[in-house]
C-alpha cells in the first residue's frame, strides 16, 4: 500500500504538467480502473452470496441485486435448528485436522532424510514422491473405490484420512525438503557433536527452524482437505461421516427453490476457509506458488 | 558436504523413518494404479471378475461417447489457456508496473476464489446461471437485453462453455500469483535499461518479460493441461455432465460408467487411459516449450 503511494509521487510530481505527465495520468486511471473492475468481478459473486443469504425468499425474488432490508440470520438459524450440519462440521474438522497433522509428521521426516542423508535410492525416492504430483487424482477414484471396497474400508470414521494423507504427502515433502536444504548443515553437525540423537535433532533443532514452511503446509493442507469432494463422494455413505461438501450437496437437493437458504448453507461451508484466508493470505499465496513451481 | 558419518544411515534406520510414509503413499498411489491396470483387463459381470485382455480398451477406442467427453476436456483446456492464462498474464504485467495503487490488496482479492471449495463454486455458479433469478439473466433483463438471456446450463449448445467459465473465474488468481512470482525474479535494472533505450511497454514485454518467463509459462501450461484433464467436481455439481452428454468430461464419464452403470472394470480402463494421456500431454508440453517455443538462444537476452 505505502510503497504504491510513494511510487505515485515518484511517477507524477516531477513532470506533472508535461505531456508525459498527462499520458501517465491517463494510463494510471486506465490501469487502476481496469484492475479494480476485474477484482470486483472475482469478489462480487461471493459478496452477493453473503448478503442474499440474509434475505427472505420474497425479498430475494423481488430484487436479486439489492441489499436486504435488514440483515436477518433466519436462514442460518433454520439450518442450525435442523442440525444435519453439525455432524458434517465435525467430520470435516476431524478429517482436515488429523490428516494435516499426519501429513506434517510423515512429510517432515521424509523431507529431512531427502535433504540431509546420503543413501542409495535417494533420487529414486525423490522421483517416487514426485510421481504423486503428476497423477490426475479423479482418474484414481474408480480404482481406489474398488480397493477400499475389497478390504472393507468404505464408510468409516477413518476412511478419508488415507487418501487425504496419501495425496497430501508429495507437495508437503517437496516444500519442506527445499526449505531444509536452505538451512546450513553446520547447525545439524553442531547438534550432533553436542550429542543430539536423530529424533532430538529433528524434533528440537530442525523442526522449530522449519516453522514457517510447516505453517504454510498446514494451512494448504487444511484448505485442501476441508474443500475435498471427490473422495468423500465415492468413499462415504453414512450421514455421520459426511463431510461439509457432501452435506452441501444433499442440502441443495432439499433447497432447490429456496435460494437464500441455499446461500446460507454455502456461506457456512466457506466460513472456515475464508477465515483462514483472511488471516494467512500471504502464506496461502506463497504456498500455492511454491507448490506449483515445483513442477 | 556430508562429511559426518551420521548422515549415512543404515538400512534399519531408513525403514524405521521412511517406512510409514512410503507405506501410506504406496497404498494410496501405487496400489490403486496397479489395481486399476489389473482390473482394466477384466470384466465384472455380476461381480465375477473374468480376464478379457485388452477388450475394455478396444471398446473405449471405438466408443464415440468417450471421445466426445475427451473433446470437452480439450475445449476446457484450450479456453483455459487462452482466457485464464492469457488474462492472468496481462493482469500480472499490469500489476507489475509501478502505477498500481494497492498491488498486494488487489492480488489478495483476485486470488480469493482459489480457496473456495469446488462444490461451493459450482453451486454459486448454478445460482448465477439460474434462468429466472440468476445474476446473468437478471442483469441482462435489467439493461434491456432480454433477448440475450440464455438457458445457460440447459442448452446443450452452450453448456460446455457455461461450465468452463466458473473454472476460469476460480483459478485466474492462481495463475496471476504464479506470473507475479516469475515477474519478481526479473531484475528491475533490465527493464529500466530498456526503458532508457526507448523500448515501449509492448517491446519490453515481448523481448524481455516473455522470454525470461519461459519457465513460468511452462509451469502455467502444465497446470492448465493436467488440470483440464482432472476436471470433475465443477461440472459434476453443476450439470452432472448433462444435458445428455453435452458437459460430460472424461472423469465424469469414468464415474458414470463405474458407479452409474456398475461397470467398474470398464471405468478402471478409462482411468488408466486418462492417466496415460495426462503423462503424454505433460511430456509433450515440456518438450515443445523447451525445444520449439522457447529455444535456448531466445532465453539469452
Amino acid at each position: 500500500m505505502f510503497s504504491g503511494r510513494k511510487s505515485l509521487v515518484h511517477e507524477f510530481s516531477p513532470e506533472f504538467l508535461s505531456t508525459r505527465g498527462i499520458r501517465d495520468r491517463l494510463s494510471w486511471f486506465m490501469i487502476n480502473g481496469f484492475l479494480i473492475l476485474f477484482a470486483l468481478t472475482t469478489i462480487y459473486p461471493f459478496i452477493w452470496l453473503i448478503y442474499n443469504s440474509m434475505k427472505t425468499r420474497a425479498e430475494f425474488a423481488q430484487n436479486i441485486f439489492s441489499l436486504p432490508g435488514d440483515f436477518r440470520l433466519d436462514n442460518y438459524i433454520a439450518i442450525f435448528n435442523k442440525g444435519t450440519v453439525f455432524p458434517a462440521l465435525f467430520s470435516s474438522f476431524f478429517n482436515s485436522v488429523v490428516s494435516t497433522a499426519l501429513v506434517i509428521l510423515l512429510a517432515f521426516v521424509v523431507a529431512y532424510f531427502l535433504a540431509r542423508f546420503r543413501f542409495r535410492g535417494r533420487n529414486f525416492l525423490y522421483l517416487f514422491f514426485l510421481f504423486g504430483l503428476l497423477l490426475p487424482i479423479p482418474a484414481l477414484l474408480v480404482p481406489i473405490f474398488i480397493q477400499f471396497k475389497t478390504i472393507n474400508l468404505i464408510d468409516t470414521r477413518f476412511t478419508l484420512l488415507l487418501p487425504y494423507v496419501g495425496f497430501g504427502l508429495s507437495s508437503a515433502i517437496f516444500l519442506i525438503e527445499s526449505y531444509i536444504r536452505a538451512i546450513p548443515l553446520e547447525i545439524d553437525e553442531a547438534a550432533v557433536i553436542d550429542g543430539a540423537s536423530l529424533p532430538m535433532l529433528m524434533a528440537r533443532v530442525i523442526f522449530p527452524i522449519c516453522r514457517p514452511i510447516i505453517a504454510t503446509v498446514s494451512i494448504l493442507g487444511f484448505l485442501g482437505h476441508w474443500n475435498e469432494f471427490a473422495f468423500a463422494l465415492v468413499l462415504i455413505r453414512s450421514e455421520v461421516y459426511k463431510t461439509i461438501p457432501l452435506w452441501l450437496r444433499t442440502f441443495r437437493g432439499e433447497y432447490m427453490t429456496d435460494f437464500p437458504g441455499m446461500m446460507a448453507g454455502m456461506v457456512i461451508a466457506s466460513i472456515p476457509v475464508v477465515i483462514v484466508y483472511l488471516i494467512f493470505r500471504e502464506k496461502v499465496v506463497e504456498g500455492f506458488v511454491g507448490g506449483a513451481v515445483k513442477f | 558436504m556430508h562429511s559426518s558419518a551420521f548422515f549415512k544411515p543404515n538400512f534399519g534406520k531408513l525403514v524405521l523413518y521412511l517406512g510409514p510414509c512410503i507405506l501410506i503413499y504406496g497404498f494410496m498411489v501405487l496400489v490403486p494404479l496397479a489395481g486399476g491396470i489389473w482390473h482394466s483387463l477384466h470384466t465384472d459381470f455380476n461381480f465375477q471378475l473374468r480376464f478379457v485382455g485388452l477388450k475394455n480398451y478396444v471398446e473405449i477406442i471405438g466408443d464415440s461417447n468417450f471421445w466426445f467427453s475427451l473433446r470437452n476436456n480439450l475445449i476446457i483446456i484450450g479456453l483455459s489457456i487462452i482466457f485464464q492464462i492469457g488474462t492472468a498474464f496481462v493482469i500480472a504485467v499490469l500489476m507489475n508496473s509501478r502505477l498500481v495503487i494497492a498491488p498486494k490488496f488487489l492480488r489478495s482479492v483476485i486470488f480469493f476464489p482459489v480457496i473456495l471449495a469446488p462444490v461451493v463454486v459450482g453451486f454459486l455458479w448454478v445460482l448465477i446461471y439460474d434462468v429466472r433469478n440468476g445474476l446473468f439473466n437478471s442483469f441482462l433483463r435489467s439493461v434491456g437485453l432480454e433477448s440475450w438471456t440464455q438457458l445457460w446450463l440447459d442448452d446443450p449448445n452452450i453448456v460446455i462453455y457455461s461450465v468452463t467459465l466458473p473454472l476460469i473465474w476460480q483459478f485466474i488468481g492462481l495463475y496471476l500469483v504464479i506470473f507475479l512470482a516469475g515477474l519478481s525474479s526479473i531484475p528491475v535494472e533490465l527493464l529500466e535499461a530498456a526503458e532508457i533505450d526507448g523500448a515501449s511497454v509492448f517491446q519490453k514485454t515481448r523481448y524481455i518479460t516473455l522470454p525470461l518467463l519461459a519457465n513460468t509459462w511452462k509451469v502455467a501450461l502444465i497446470l492448465a493441461i493436467s488440470g483440464g484433464l482432472k476436471i470433475f467436481e465443477h461440472p459434476f455439481v453443476m450439470t452432472g455432465g448433462g444435458p445428455g452428454l453435452s458437459s460430460t468430461v472424461v472423469a465424469q464419464y469414468a464415474y458414470d460408467q463405474a458407479f452409474g452403470r456398475l461397470r467398474l472394470t470398464f471405468g478402471s480402463a478409462i482411468a488408466v487411459i486418462i492417466i496415460l494421456l495426462s503423462f503424454v500431454l505433460i511430456m509433450l508440453t515440456v518438450f515443445l516449450m523447451d525445444n520449439v517455443i522457447f529455444r535456448k538462444g531466445d532465453r539469452d537476452v
